[in-house]
């Protein structure tokens, strides 16, 4: 069991118990609401209805288990885990209170796997694959980099590691080739790891903390063979799994690690803004950018805190809150804006207010019908601007929304950013 | 447990999807009153047995119907942060509004139609979106439409709006017995634009200071009225995790004076509004100035000065009147009014602050849960609609007994409490704000709790005001004779016609402190009535 006071639930009780239930934590920022039909910034609740499916109802599900009121039912599983953890009750409850309400949802599953209620089989199957394969579809993860074209100018005593992730390796391959694209159009010195595995993202997020934490010490292994410091991700939750998870785990700063983490968005806008990649090619498309909740709210940098509560519950030393407000939200904007042609709208849920796609966290594998209907709810969203072309920055929303809009045949292509930037730069049909 | 017979009549209404008799589920809606003793203490709050989610006016009919055949108690919610909203009886039915979120507005009329599942935060914007706004309680942008204007709905902005239950025009109203009655415009089978109705105006049976906290059946649609605004837009911002409105200052501005003393900043008060001019106007209790400037609760303790003297000095000194002027027709309409409150201003000596023109707080409300931060708690003691003069000095009357119960209640050095004037000077509110400690001990505990259920609705009678924080639980409510002498029988009559069988929100809103009282041994010591 991983020895590590962060990641037990009763840290949180006083969270748990300050709740006023003002159901805060549900709503967009009411400064930020502009009406009636897209006011939900919590997917859970949006799908559901009942406030148990809320941080609000979690939090009394959470204070029930630690007083031995409530038992890890069938029920009481099927709410921990119908549930993204996307940090929209972060940063909601934040807006006003401090209440640390993603590190009671995580907390609340480390506890029902340390207890034996879960993983939830969907969950634990995948794990399973992870433990055999090194990926998460169990797939031969020798054939991992297959995607790599040739000729991707791949360094020897690399600066930075390009992260592909099991998704982008395996299924959308597009987006792993679109990467290394524009690495090279920016001459990166990048390379990839040896048998990259996957980074652990289902491990930590189904509540097994062991098993996440081994694999973060295997993946950091990896990273310091190769000599790099800073790792390269085009994938959200790769980008939060190491920046944010990897020090959860091992009870270090973001700030401590050996490494520095960048989404391919940051690395790219910087080579924008200075001159040095250039997009030359038009994309003529109205489009809007979805903000993926674990690249924006989840992924303020981690700092651990040991300390206790004084009078009023002030922290000492003082705690270092994370408001989910320090993600990745106007890089994607800005290389957006700067390409030539494309007519950008703004979603009416954004950035710190943005709706989850609803397949993380194991959520689309374990409850479809939840990812279904809440990516169905984001594109009407999408539909409602006029738009042609839903750009997200992480391969997991690609694939709900594009499974969403085929479905329901909806006129709105689904695309990640770096297929809209490779575009750009070296022209249509590339990929 | 409710039958299980039972239970399949209610699911055939809504649909196996939208009811639940789940414990996991049903422990999300219990909510607690608040007897201070400790956080275990014994309440009123309890688990309600079913939780249901009806789509319309319909299905809660015939929920209402069963409820009422089968003598079931049921609790209607929306925003459910008050401990009134939740089940205080077994075998209760929680009556969640989710699913019934229509709002239609009729921007020529200047009203708007909303369901019962509808909260402030979606009403204003959309009304924004016409020229036109609504009044955002002090509760917060999340409060629910309907349920706020049957009670006081207030803020600064209520000086020119006028009092939320004022601006009900239409109500559709499942009576205890699940009969449905439309009253105002609704009444004439209208929209809402008229809201008197064909009389007699049976509204006032639902309306009030305190109303009747979803006991008198479920009120599911209201047409409210909205009121003229300016065009300009007010932008969203973000800094750090506060977020707000930055104004549009040609057309919207807040003054923010500093006046020598407590008379004057009354006085001040009632000649803008004697002028006729002004949007909102209050007194920022001190702690909000220092919430305001903190960007954690660490931080408030750090920047709350520790020495006594000087934050005396400082709370005494502090006398700040906040105006806000809107040039609703035009930018000229603020320039004129912006002359009269300076020319007022010179006359009585207040001086204008350096003043950020930006609103976090009532446009719409996205700060209203920071009053918890500090201490982990919050109370009001009392909100007091009187004349501003006597409001002011219920104010004045709290603070000195509050001396008493500092510690265990926060320091706030003689803060007077937040006050504010209504309707063009016509009456005044004054909130008695206290913050304790939440892991308080039992010694503590018994302390505050003294102060909340047993000295505050006293002193409240002995200055004479009327109390709708209090009266809620307090036998110096509905029944004091501050009410006249048959006002408590004559509610209890109307809600005996209505619902003789007590299935709506029981046990009402009348006399549960005794309940309360009873349940706590230390409490029932200090009974005196």
């Amino acid at each position: 069991m991983v020895e590590n006071a962060n990641l037990r639930l009763e840290e949180y009780r006083r969270d748990a118990e300050s709740c006023p239930g003002c159901r805060g934590c549900i709503w967009v920022d009411h400064i930020f609401c502009s009406g009636s039909k897209y006011s939900m910034r919590c997917p859970s609740l949006y799908h559901r209805k009942f406030d148990a499916y809320s941080c609000m109802g979690r939090n009394k599900i959470a204070l029930g288990i630690m007083k031995g009121e409530v038992d890890f039912t069938p029920k009481a599983i099927e709410i921990i885990y119908q549930c993204n953890l996307c940090g929209a009750c972060l940063a909601a409850c934040k807006r006003n209170l401090d209440l640390d309400t993603d590190m009671t949802l995580e907390t609340l599953r480390i506890r029902a796997v340390e207890k034996g209620a879960a993983p939830i089989p969907e969950h634990k199957a995948i794990n399973d694959k992870i433990a055999q394969s090194g990926n998460r579809y169990g797939t031969d993860n020798s054939k991992r980099s297959e995607w790599l074209p040739e000729g991707a100018k791949v360094s020897d005593k690399p600066e930075m590691v390009y992260f592909a992730g099991c998704n982008s390796s395996f299924r959308n391959k597009e987006i792993a080739t679109a990467t290394t694209g524009i690495l090279d159009a920016l001459g990166a010195s990048y390379a990839l790891l040896d048998e990259e595995k996957c980074c652990g993202n289902p491990l930590y997020e189904s509540g097994d903390a062991d098993a996440a934490l081994e694999q973060a010490q295997r993946n950091i292994a990896a990273l310091k063979a190769t000599g790099a410091s800073v790792v390269v991700t085009s994938c959200a939750e790769c980008y939060k799994v190491w920046k944010v998870d990897y020090p959860k785990l091992l009870d270090r700063s973001t700030e401590e690690m050996e490494y520095k983490v960048l989404h391919i968005t940051q690395v790219a806008n910087q080579g924008i803004q200075s001159g040095s990649l250039k997009l030359e090619n038009p994309v003529s498309m109205r489009v809007a950018y979805h903000d993926s909740c674990k690249l924006t709210r989840c992924s303020d940098d981690w700092v651990p805190w040991h300390g206790e509560r004084g009078k009023y519950g002030v922290t000492i030393p003082p705690k270092v809150w994370r408001r989910g407000i320090k993600g990745v939200i106007m890089e994607p904007r800005e290389i957006l804006a700067s390409i030539p042609g494309i007519e950008l709208k703004e979603m009416i849920r954004n950035g710190m207010s943005t709706l989850c796609c609803g397949a993380g966290a194991g959520v689309a594998e374990a409850y479809p019908e939840y990812t279904e209907n809440v990516s169905n709810h984001r594109l009407d969203e999408a539909e409602d601007l006029g738009i042609e072309m839903l750009v997200s920055s992480c391969p997991y929303c690609k694939d709900a929304f594009t499974r969403a809009a085929e479905q329901g045949s909806r006129p709105i292509e689904c695309v990640d950013i770096t297929q809209v930037l490779h575009e750009s730069i070296y022209g249509k049909g590339g990929l | 447990m409710i039958p299980q017979e039972i239970y399949g009549t209610l699911e055939a209404i809504v649909g196996p999807e939208n009811i639940s008799q789940d414990p996991e589920v049903r422990q999300a809606y219990r909510n607690k009153d608040r007897a201070f003793i400790n956080p275990e203490s014994e309440t009123l709050g309890t688990t309600p047995d079913i939780v249901l989610l009806p789509a319309t006016t319909e299905e809660v009919q015939k929920i209402v119907r069963v409820a009422s055949r089968y003598k079931i108690g049921y609790t209607p919610s929306i925003t459910f942060w008050t401990p009134q909203a939740g089940a205080r009886f077994e075998k209760c039915l929680h009556i969640d509004f989710k699913r019934m979120d229509s709002l239609e507005i009729d921007a020529k009329n200047m009203n708007a139609t909303v369901g019962a599942g509808v909260n402030f935060a979606q009403l204003q914007a959309e009304a924004l979106k016409h020229g036109l706004y609504t009044v955002v309680p002090g509760g917060g942008s999340q409060v629910g439409v309907i349920p706020n204007h049957l009670l006081f709905g207030f803020s600064p902005l209520t000086y020119r709006a006028g009092l939320a239950p004022r601006r009900i025009m239409g109500v559709e109203w499942v009576l205890p017995d699940g009969e449905l009655v439309r009253l105002g415009s609704f009444a004439s089978g209208s929209d809402g634009f008229w809201g008197e109705g064909i009389g007699p105006d049976l509204r006032g049976l639902l309306r009030g200071h305190i109303g009747w906290l979803g006991s008198l059946g479920i009120v599911t649609r209201m047409c409210v009225r909205l009121l003229p605004f300016h065009t300009a837009k007010l932008k969203p911002m973000q800094m750090d995790r506060h977020t707000f409105f930055m104004l549009p200052t040609d057309r919207q501005k807040w003054y923010n004076f500093s006046c020598p003393n407590l008379d004057v900043m009354v006085e001040f008060m009632y000649e803008i509004a004697h002028a006729e001019i002004a949007a909102a106007m209050t007194r920022v209790p001190i702690a909000w100035r220092y919430i305001a400037r903190s960007g954690s609760k660490e931080q408030f303790w750090k920047l709350w000065p520790e020495d006594p003297e000087a934050k005396r000095k400082e709370v005494a000194e502090f006398m700040i009147n906040r105006v806000m002027l809107i040039g609703y027709a035009s930018q000229k309409q603020l320039e004129y009014e912006e002359k009269v409150l300076m020319a007022i201003a010179e006359k009585l000596g207040c001086t204008l602050r350096r003043t950020r023109q930006m609103d976090g707080s009532w446009m719409q409300s996205g700060d209203a849960v920071t009053m918890w931060y500090l201490t982990g708690t919050f109370m009001s003691t009392t909100g007091q609609l009187d004349s501003l003069d006597a409001s002011v000095q219920s104010g004045v009357e709290f603070a000195k007994m509050k001396k008493n119960y500092t510690p265990p209640l926060m320091e706030d050095h003689g803060d007077q409490g937040w006050f504010q004037i209504n309707d063009f000077g016509h009456s005044g509110y004054l909130e008695f704000i206290l913050h304790s400690d939440q892991d308080a001990g039992p010694e503590e505990g018994l302390k505050i709790a003294e102060f909340y259920h047993f000295a505050s609705p006293k002193l409240v009678a002995a200055v004479g005001g009327l109390n709708f924080f209090n009266q809620i639980m307090s036998p110096l409510g509905h029944d004091s004779p501050l009410y006249g002498p048959n006002y408590g029988d004559f509610a209890r009559k109307v809600k005996e016609g209505l619902d003789p069988d007590n299935v709506s929100n029981p046990p009402g809103v009348l006399d549960t402190l005794d309940k309360v009282i009873d349940m706590n041994p230390p409490l029932k010591a200090m009974k005196d009535w």
